[in-house]
């Protein structure tokens, strides 16, 4: 699915340089469930920028899909983020102007589906997610984790191929988190991908790997470990 | 897609409603005006567009420039017409006018009513010029003695709604018949009329009419094109001394040496703007107020676009998350930029429709200052809708283009990491300072053109004119009214305590005052061989009255006397001019020179200079004094001015009316009062004040807004700012200064950049005045200070607001 090759990344201001990521080495295959996670400010959200298309590497290789990307202007890489990569944030980045429906449907409109195709593929995954009783409503008439559920259902609406998650769980209570949770792995069962940075070591454990990142390097790479920080 | 970027737009519309409102009123009354202004500018520019071939119609125009003369006469004399119609077949139509002088009272019956707008027209009338024939034919219309033609109007004041055709009027005691009635002369022609009486009339017995030398007639030709029109006027200017009466059976010996003379065709169009000769059938519009008003929409409209960028950048900066979250979903900066001007658009068209309905509204207000009948008919006004169409597309493009591009080139992880776009990112912020600038450059500008316009009215106004125009009242004569009636009226008048004299006038203070022939015996050229009857004439204003003049007009005299009974010569023998004839016709010693009055008389008026009034402003004074001369004649009396000695002159009106009933039972009783009529000679002037005043006050209210809306969101994005400020123990006022200073430098700015061009701009414009007021220092110092307390109102109120605020709830934004 993706590989990186000594990907590093440093924030320089005119004064101060930091660096975030350092000769980050590491590969995914398709359909894994994989946890990054590490203390603030090791380079976990720099890294998924990175692996999202959002942001580019200062420094190594990056293959996305067998493509090097690190070079890519933020036109290409728009175009593959939005063929492949669905996003769910810790604050749900739900448009509060837009109702549920059309949040979700938002991803399909930029793809160029048509209406009905939007309509059908919508009410799909939001039947999917349990939240089709709400497609009206506006996101802050939800309570957190519905919200979160939207988001995921805007994620996947468009079927891609690579989930990536930013601390799911982060804004909500333990109940609906677990929710959530299953949701993820439900779609890793059916054949997603899913990257997520977490702190959280209860939903590190529905990961099939951990990453550990450590000022910017990875110190640990193992599968399914139980080892804390 | 377009259904969704509608709804977004109306969510956030709601959501933001404040900030909505000020955004989308402030385009509204932006674009308000400028329809408002488009509406005026439409009807300036459609005079007399409305006949067949108006491009082709021209009017004969007399210039002759010579000898320290450089007179344009828009009239022309009476044997010009019947000369082109022998002489030029490639004229299609000519014909010539001539307004009555006086109001003539025709009767029907029973009905009798002054008649103020009666032209004379040749036959040719409608092969001119095409208005609109709703009854009787236009054919023969207007050949022969004794026929009217009526407007419809007229024909219903006196027939109701009897068939006017046939029907026998009668005028000067004779009978005159209807034979043609035609629709209401349109506001938006140049000439304007009730009746048309044959000219044809005035040719019973004799041709004199054809013959006369008065430049007394407008004079209509029209052609096929513009080159006929072109070698026309060369062959017609080939004969030009002859046909002035200066070659007679080719002897050319007369023609003054010096001086040229050509024939301007003025076309018709371009009168109205362009019309400004001596003799004008009335004052004609002002291209300067076209390019005006039309400067002023584009400001206003300016402005209003201006608020709406700005506000949308900076709120935009609230919408920097959305613009993330989109990207993130597969949005590119196409999609964006699409959003954002679709959104600008939504609004737009909001602002349109509030527009529309703000012009509904300001219409007839519009209407009565500027003195016209504008309507808004949007579909039906295809020009109107073809602009507000292009304008809406403009500012909807406008306003949108900056917030679109500015949010659709946002990195998404800048603006999904910082939840806010930073509305401090230094081009951004460089911009709305620019536009801030910019937009109250045009407010100072305004405001600084408005306090000089009034300023210059009430100097105007309060100017000593060398005369005295309060409490006079002026009745109007009808030319049926004998000079012994009028002096009948006048001892009867006598009689009322409160009436301190009275005079009867050709003219008045404010209007036109004629050009008439006199000659100075003395000044004949004795190089020149001239007869004695010929030498020293010219023509200057001259006032037609009575004794009274004098004491009733309150003129001043310098030198000798002024009219009097004792003497019992001067109704006669004698002739006053002023301080400016003096000097023109160069006299040394004036009083006691020989002077002749050869107007329209068997045999010229010979007498002298009794006397030197000081000048006095009898026109506007846009232009200096002219020289005029006044003396007693009962000809061409048309009014007859009372100077009342009382606080009360209602009252004395009163009085004045019994005695006119007593005196001419028959003949309505009208009267005015000079210093109004005198002020009409400013009325474009004053109209022009008060519009702008107007203009002035919407973009001030509109700038103001925009910077309302500026300064709330500022302080909203400063709460954490005013809290840490307010925890570390700063005071309100510092706060509120602190706050406050950006804008205040902002606003300093902009009035040192409008300094300049607001001083060029009405420089220029005072100097359409010969009498008029110097620009001074004070009105930029009034102008900055009162821009920069209209905008500390404004923002204060906002900074006290934020300032208010507990320091504990502004530091929980973060």
């Amino acid at each position: 699915m993706l590989k990186t090759t000594n990907l590093s990344k440093v924030f320089r201001t005119d004064e101060v340089e930091t660096t975030a990521l350092n000769n980050v080495s590491f590969e995914i295959k398709k359909g894994e469930f994989v946890a990054i996670m590490g203390p603030s400010g090791c380079g976990k959200s720099t890294l998924l920028n990175i692996l999202g298309l959002l942001d580019n590497p200062t420094g190594g290789e990056y293959f996305f899909l067998d493509n090097e990307v690190a070079k890519h202007s933020e036109k290409q890489r728009a175009k593959l983020r939005k063929n492949n990569i669905g996003f769910v944030f810790q604050n749900f980045n739900l448009i509060d102007e837009l109702n549920v429906f059309e949040n979700v449907e938002l991803p399909l409109i930029y793809l160029g589906y048509s209406a009905s195709e939007r309509k059908k593929r919508v009410d799909e995954v939001l039947e999917q997610m349990q939240i089709i009783h709400r497609k009206k409503h506006f996101p802050l008439q939800l309570s957190g984790g519905q919200q979160q559920r939207v988001a995921v259902a805007r994620a996947v609406v468009a079927k891609p191929s690579l989930i990536l998650a930013d601390e799911p769980t982060g804004n909500l209570d333990s109940a609906h988190g677990e929710e959530v949770m299953n949701l993820l792995e439900g779609l890793n069962q059916s054949g997603t991908t899913i990257i997520m940075v977490t702190h959280s070591q209860r939903d590190s454990e529905y990961a099939q790997r951990v990453i550990r990142l450590f000022d910017g390097q990875i110190i640990n790479e193992n599968i399914k470990s139980a080892a804390a920080v | 897609m377009v259904k969704n970027l509608i709804n977004i737009s109306i969510r956030y519309f709601l959501k933001h409603w404040g900030y909505s409102l000020i955004n989308v009123f402030g385009l509204g009354l932006g674009l308000a005006t400028c329809i408002l202004i488009f509406l005026f500018l439409q009807d300036e520019l459609s005079y007399d567009k409305f006949h067949e071939n108006a491009s082709n119609i021209y009017r004969v125009e007399t210039h002759i420039v010579g000898q320290g003369e450089d007179s344009h006469w828009a009239a022309s004399m009476g044997n010009l017409i019947p000369f082109i119609q022998e002489n030029y077949p490639e004229v299609q139509a000519a014909c010539k006018l001539n307004f009555s002088f006086n109001q003539d009272v025709l009767s029907y019956g029973d009905l009798s009513f002054r008649e103020e707008n009666m032209v004379w027209a040749d036959s040719t009338f409608f092969d001119v010029f095409s208005f609109e024939i709703i009854k009787g034919n236009k054919i023969g219309a207007l050949s022969g003695p004794a026929k009217l033609v009526f407007t419809e109007s007229t024909a219903k004041k006196y027939f109701g709604n009897d068939d006017p055709i046939g029907k026998i009027i009668k005028l000067y005691d004779r009978s005159f018949q209807v034979t043609a009635v035609i629709k209401d002369v349109p506001s938006n022609s140049h000439f304007q009329f009730d009746i048309i009486v044959a000219m044809d009339d005035r040719r019973r017995g004799d041709n004199r009419v054809d013959r006369s030398m008065a430049s007394a007639f407008y004079s209509y030709v029209r052609v096929k094109d513009k080159e006929t029109m072109l070698s026309f006027k060369e062959k017609l200017d080939q004969r030009i001394w002859e046909i002035l009466g200066y070659t007679v059976s080719g002897d050319s010996t007369n023609i003054p040496e010096g001086t040229d003379a050509e024939f301007i065709l003025q076309s018709i169009i371009d009168i109205h703007l362009n019309g400004h000769a001596e003799k004008e059938i009335k004052a004609n519009g002002d291209k300067q107020y076209v390019i005006s008003f039309s400067i002023i929409a584009l400001f206003v409209l300016t402005i209003a676009c201006i608020n709406y960028m700005n506000l949308a950048t900076a709120r935009s900066t609230k919408r920097g998350r959305e613009v993330g979250v989109r990207k993130v979903l597969g949005a590119n900066g196409l999609n964006i930029f699409r959003q954002f001007m679709g959104e600008s658009y939504v609004m737009s068209l909001l602002a349109l429709m509030i527009s529309i309905v703000i012009v509904e509204i300001a219409l007839p207000g519009f209407n009565v200052i500027t003195g016209k009948t504008l309507t808004l008919s949007v579909l039906a006004n295809l020009p109107l809708l073809g602009s507000v169409i292009v304008i809406f597309l403009f500012v909807g493009f406008i306003s949108g283009s900056y917030p679109s591009l500015f949010l659709s080139n946002f990195n998404p992880l800048v603006v999904l990491k910082s939840n806010t776009i930073s509305g401090h990112s230094k081009t951004a912020l460089f911009l709305r300072r620019g536009l801030v600038i910019l937009q109250f450059s045009i407010s100072i500008i305004l405001i600084i053109g408005a306090l000089i316009i009034y300023a210059q009215i009430k100097f105007i106004q309060n100017k000593d004119l060398g005369f005295d125009k309060k409490d006079i009242v002026v009745l109007r004569l009808t030319n049926t009214i004998r000079e012994e009636q009028i002096s009948t009226l006048k001892n009867e008048f006598k009689s009322i305590p409160e009436v301190a004299s009275a005079t009867g006038t050709s003219v008045i203070p404010g209007d036109r005052v004629h050009f008439l022939t006199v000659r100075l015996p003395d000044q004949v050229d004795e190089n020149i061989q001239t007869t004695d009857e010929d030498g020293g004439v010219s023509t200057m204003r001259v006032l037609l009255a009575d004794e009274d003049v004098i004491n009733t007009f309150g003129i001043k005299i310098k030198e000798g006397r002024g009219f009097s009974s004792e003497f019992g010569t001067d109704a006669d023998a004698a002739f006053l001019i002023n301080e400016a004839a003096v000097e023109w016709l160069e006299l040394k010693d004036p009083v006691g020179t020989r002077f002749e009055y050869l107007y329209a008389l068997p045999q010229p008026k010979k007498g002298q200079i009794i006397g030197v009034m000081k000048n006095f402003h009898y026109a506007s004074l846009h232009a200096d004094v002219e020289p005029i001369m006044i003396h007693i004649s009962p000809m061409l009396k048309q009014y007859l001015s009372i100077k009342v000695n009382s606080k009360d002159v209602k009252n004395v009106i009163a009085l004045i009316e019994q005695k006119w009933v007593s005196v001419f039972p028959s003949i309505p009783f009208e009267y005015f009062l000079l210093e109004s009529s005198y002020n009409e000679m400013y009325k474009s002037e004053i109209n022009m004040g008060q519009i702008i005043t107007y203009f002035t006050f919407l973009a001030i209210l509109i700038a103001c807004l925009g910077l309302f809306g500026l300064a709330s969101y500022i302080m909203e994005q400063r709460t954490k700012e005013i809290g840490i400020r307010k925890t570390l123990g700063a005071s309100m006022s510092s706060i509120i200064r602190a706050l406050s200073k950006e804008f205040i430098i902002l606003i300093a700015i902009s009035n040192i950049i409008a300094f300049v061009p607001a001083y060029i701009l009405m420089r220029n414009w005072l100097n359409n005045f010969y009498y008029r007021i110097d620009i001074s220092i004070w009105v930029f110092i009034v102008t900055a200070i009162l821009s920069i307390v209209i905008a500390l109102i404004t923002i204060g109120s906002q900074a006290l607001i934020a300032a208010s605020e507990n320091p504990v709830k502004s530091l929980k934004y973060e």
